[in-house]
C-alpha cells in the first residue's frame, strides 16, 4: 500500500494522502509535510458520510474540492475513502488520474 | 430592419437609446423597453439606459419599477440632475422592496443561467444564497429545485468547513462525480451556483464558461 501511496504523492504540490475507513479510522497515510492526520481523517470521514446520506448515494463517488489555499480530492468506495490533499496550482488532471488508479489498487489490496 | 437585426448590428449605446426614443415617440413602448433592457445588459456601468427605462415606467405610472431603475442610475451617476429631479417628482421612498423582485434583475439572471443550460449535457442550473435559499433555477429535470439547491448547499458548506479546519481556507469550487451524474458548484461568501450535468460531461470542458457566467452573476447581484 505504501508503494501506491508514494506514487499518489509523487506529483509536485501533493502534500499527503490518506486511506480512511468509514468510521474515520486511519488505515494508512503518507505526507510530505506535517498534517494532523487524526483531524483530517475524522473530518473527511464525517463529510463523506454526510454527503452519502444527504444525497442518498450507496455506490462509489468522487469529490474534488478547490479552496483558496489548496485542494482536497477524495474517492469514497464501499470499504474505504482515499483522500489526497494538495497545494493550490497543482496539476489536477494528473492527481485525479492517479487517485482513481490508486483507489482501484488499494481496493484490490484490501 | 427588424428589432433583432438592429440589436445585433447597432452595438453602440447611443444608437440603442436613440432608437428607443424613436419607438416611444411612435407608441412602440414594449419595443423600446426591450431595447433599453439590452442596453443595460451591455452597459451595466452607464446611467443613461437605466434613466431612459426608468422614465418610461414612470410615464406608465409604474413607480416601483421606475424608482428601482432610477436608483441604479443615481448610483452610477450621483451628480446627474435629471435623475434626481425625476426621482423627486415620482417620490422614491415607497414600494422599493416590491420592485426589487421584478425587472430587470430576474430577466437578466435567467438569461445568464440559460447560457449554462445551453451547454451540451448540462441538465440544470440553480442559484442559491449561502444558506440554500433559492434565487433562480432553470432545470431540464423533474427535480424540486428548492430542495435540490438546499441539499447541495448543505453539503458544500460542510466541505467548506472541512477545508477551513484543515487550513486550506475558503472553498471556491466543488466537483462531484456521482453515480447519477456530475455536479459542479461555484461558491463565494454569499452565493452558490450549482450546475447539474450528465456523467460524461467533464469539468475541464465546461469550467471556463460556467466561471464566466458566475462572475457576471456576482456582478449583477452586486455580491462579494
Amino acid at each position: 500500500m505504501k508503494e501506491v501511496m508514494r506514487d499518489l504523492i509523487s506529483p509536485t504540490g501533493v502534500l499527503g494522502c490518506f486511506v480512511i475507513d468509514k468510521e474515520g479510522e486511519i488505515v494508512d497515510y503518507l505526507c510530505k509535510k506535517s498534517i494532523n492526520e487524526t483531524l483530517v481523517s475524522a473530518l473527511i470521514a464525517e463529510v463523506t458520510n454526510e454527503i452519502a446520506n444527504q444525497m442518498q448515494i450507496t455506490a462509489e463517488f468522487s469529490i474534488f474540492s478547490m479552496a483558496e489555499n489548496g485542494n482536497i480530492f477524495m474517492i469514497a468506495r464501499e470499504e474505504f475513502i482515499l483522500t489526497v490533499i494538495t497545494a493550490p496550482g497543482v496539476d489536477t488532471g494528473k492527481v485525479r488520474l492517479k487517485l482513481r488508479r490508486g483507489a482501484r489498487l488499494i481496493a484490490e489490496l484490501l | 430592419m427588424t428589432q433583432d437585426g438592429l440589436q445585433s448590428d447597432a452595438s453602440s449605446l447611443d444608437v440603442l437609446i436613440s432608437l428607443a426614443d424613436l419607438y416611444v415617440q411612435n407608441g412602440l413602448i414594449e419595443e423600446a423597453k426591450g431595447l433599453l433592457e439590452t442596453a443595460i445588459e451591455q452597459n451595466r456601468n452607464i446611467a443613461e439606459p437605466y434613466f431612459s427605462l426608468g422614465k418610461i415606467y414612470s410615464e406608465e405610472g409604474n413607480r416601483e419599477k421606475a424608482v428601482l431603475l432610477l436608483r441604479e442610475a443615481e448610483k452610477i451617476d450621483p451628480k446627474n440632475q435629471n435623475i434626481k429631479e425625476l426621482l423627486s417628482s415620482i417620490g422614491e421612498e415607497e414600494g422599493l422592496e416590491k420592485a426589487v423582485e421584478e425587472i430587470p434583475l430576474k430577466g437578466v439572471l435567467r438569461r445568464e443561467l440559460d447560457k449554462i443550460l445551453k451547454i451540451e449535457g448540462v441538465t440544470g442550473v440553480i442559484l442559491v444564497d449561502e444558506i440554500g435559499s433559492p434565487i433562480q433555477a432553470e432545470l431540464d429535470l423533474p427535480l424540486d429545485d428548492d430542495s435540490t439547491g438546499a441539499i447541495i448547499t448543505t453539503v458544500y458548506n460542510r466541505i467548506d468547513g472541512t477545508t477551513k479546519n484543515i487550513g486550506l481556507g475558503v472553498l471556491k469550487v466543488v466537483f462531484f462525480e456521482l453515480p447519477g451524474g456530475n455536479i459542479f458548484v461555484f461558491g463565494t461568501v454569499s452565493l452558490r451556483l450549482i450546475v447539474l450535468a450528465r456523467r460524461d460531461i467533464h469539468f475541464a470542458s465546461v469550467e471556463g464558461r460556467i466561471r464566466e457566467v458566475f462572475e457576471r452573476t456576482k456582478s449583477i447581484l452586486e455580491v462579494d
